[in-house]
């Protein structure tokens, strides 16, 4: 899958990438109205990886209904829509306007940007207020819904297994880490609120660590996501526990590389005998 | 827009200090036009640093073949320095939009700032030219040394220096030089750092004179998009520098809302 935020809406990009070898193609972030997201400067390069400070500029849901579901309805590749709320309730907003929308395959619920004032993260971090927007949301809809985790939550198991028995039909982990740079001659953080999300082959140990302890823990699918570059690193996730991964700053990097990582997967299969990836799932631990 | 790796065909440099690599790479020098770009990977695989392509002007185009103009500054440009003939470099192209003519138009101003901001200006002047119009390519630098080689430009081409010490041509930052030119010419377009847009946008003078086109480098992550880093504002609301640019009118472009990408460090 195209993780959220990394391949917009997929309508621009399907005309420039090949998606028939997407299992999915994950939206961009969609809150109800219409954002800006924040001023320049919005990206810092950092060893191994990136630091984005995007903030979620979007179209809001009544552009998303209306210009890119249709196109989305005559994919063989289904969509799955990244939800996003400054309050709990445009979390149940969203879900109930997305419900019954063709060309919507599923939802994915963002309680895990680093990039805002209001809502965002701060959703991902307790587990009762995850847990309850889960539920909120299920409620709302009769899409499956992935919760996605931040790995910027003191204790990502309570809040994988809080989200799990409200209800989520998978997990995705993880969303960006939350790092920062300084601008030397100008004593100042490069970003405007300081802080970004950390993307990219550096926070991939980490997403992969977090994959292994949460799998271990829920018995809901996982979507590892986090640094993933090569099929060795999908592999990696996936011995880990995740049933199927996502690739973010390296789809941006290399469009070319979602075919590549099906293909390596395969060959990886042959060579080992392995008839159904769900073989592979968790193989990694020790149970 | 292609992922391609393409063959290092020469890779020299210049007397300016800036490299100019030639590549055999069809699948983006048939389409490319002047001020377009490619994001080109600068490192050898299963490196990961730096992560992130680098945007590079198109500088020329010749068939099959395109040139790219670069300082070895960083990392990125330091490995592309690197490359040898007969190597391979991973591009991805052509991204953006070019410059445009308008049927009007008759005596260019080609504006480039500093030594790079030249890079987009050489293949757009071949283009002018060829479509026979007169062509005036104005380069800013802060000394003689950092000039691109005049004979490389086309020979119709005029060319004139700007230069803070005096060195060679006129003594004078270059929105100065762009003001007295000007007068002489029906259509602007400039490439530089962005403080010397901000110049340029705030000098009354040279905005209210002539259509000025201009083409925009903000940080960019994938410059095919999708990643929405380098979005900026205009008159006709938000825009992807990458997508919807890098060339706008400079009329269009919210001034505020654009940084200069380089980041301080010791
Ligand atoms: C530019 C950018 C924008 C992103 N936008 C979103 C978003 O809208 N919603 C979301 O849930 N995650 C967003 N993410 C996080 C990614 O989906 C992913 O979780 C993270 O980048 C880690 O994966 P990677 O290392 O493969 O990029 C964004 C990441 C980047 C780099």
């Amino acid at each position: 899958m195209s993780a959220s935020g990394t391949f917009g809406y997929g309508v621009d990009e399907a005309q420039k990438v090949d998606i028939t070898k997407l299992g999915a193609v994950i939206c961009k972030g969609i809150f109800l109205k219409p954002r800006d997201g924040n001023p320049q400067p919005r990206l810092v390069e950092t060893p191994a990886g990136m630091l984005n400070s995007i903030g979620l500029q979007g179209v809001g849901i009544d552009k998303l209904i209306s210009d890119y579901a249709p196109v989305w309805g005559k994919w063989d590749t289904p969509v799955i829509v990244n939800i996003c709320g400054e309050s709990a309730d445009e979390y149940t907003e969203i879900a109930k306007r997305l419900d019954e929308v063709d060309g919507v395959s599923g939802l994915e619920v963002n309680i895990s940007c680093p990039n805002l004032h209001k809502g965002g993260m701060e959703f991902g971090t307790d587990p009762q207020v995850a847990a309850q927007i889960t539920s909120n949301v299920k409620a709302a809809t009769s899409l499956p819904v992935m919760v996605k985790l931040t790995p910027n939550a003191p204790d990502i198991v309570s809040v994988a297994r809080a989200v799990a028995d409200a209800g989520a039909d998978a997990l995705s982990l993880i969303n960006t880490i939350v790092g920062m740079a300084i601008d030397v001659v100008k004593q100042k953080p490069v970003l405007p609120n300081g802080i970004g999300g950390l993307s990219g082959p550096a926070i991939k140990p980490i997403a992969l660590a977090i994959v292994y302890k949460v799998a271990k823990s829920v018995d809901i699918p996982i979507i590892g996501v986090g640094g993933i570059s090569s099929a060795n690193d999908a592999l990696e996730f996936i011995l880990a526990g995740a049933s199927a991964v996502q690739i973010g700053t390296a789809g941006m990097i290399n469009p070319d590389i979602f075919g590549q990582i099906v293909n390596g997967i395969q060959t990886y299969m042959q060579k080992t005998g392995t008839a159904d990836i769900s073989e592979l799932v968790g193989k990694a631990g020790l149970r | 827009m292609k992922q391609v790796v393409a063959r290092v065909l020469s890779n020299k440099k210049l007397s300016s200090g800036c490299y100019v690599m030639w590549l055999e790479v069809p699948e983006v020098a048939l389409m490319v036009k002047p001020g377009q770009f490619v994001m080109v990977l600068c490192r050898g695989e299963g490196q990961t640093s730096p992560l992130l392509r680098r945007p590079l002007s198109v500088h020329r185009i010749d068939g099959d073949r395109l040139a790219l103009l670069y300082a070895a500054v960083g990392q990125g440009t330091g490995w592309l320095a690197g490359r040898k003939t007969g190597g391979q470099v991973d591009v991805l192209g052509p991204l953006g939009n070019g410059f445009t003519i308008d049927a009007g138009a008759k005596k260019l101003l080609l504006v480039g700032g500093g030594a790079m901001g030249i890079a987009p200006m050489i293949a757009f002047a071949d283009e002018a030219v060829d479509k026979g119009l007169e062509v005036t390519v104005l380069q800013g630098v802060r000394n003689a040394d950092l000039l691109y080689p005049q004979d490389e430009l086309p020979s119709s081409v005029t060319f004139e220096a700007a230069t803070e010490d005096g060195s060679v041509g006129r003594k004078e930052f270059v929105t100065g030089a762009i003001a007295e030119l000007s007068p002489d010419h029906d259509r602007i377009y400039a490439c530089g750092p962005i403080p010397m847009y901000q110049a340029i946008a705030g000098n009354t003078l040279i905005l209210s004179s002539k259509p000025t086109q201009v083409c925009l480098e903000q940080m960019m992550a994938c410059g095919w998009g999708v990643c929405y880093g380098c979005t900026i504002k205009t008159q006709n609301g938000l825009a992807k520098v990458c997508q919807d640019g890098p060339v706008f009118d400079i009329n269009d472009v919210v001034w505020d809302s654009v940084v200069d990408p380089r980041i301080g460090r010791v």
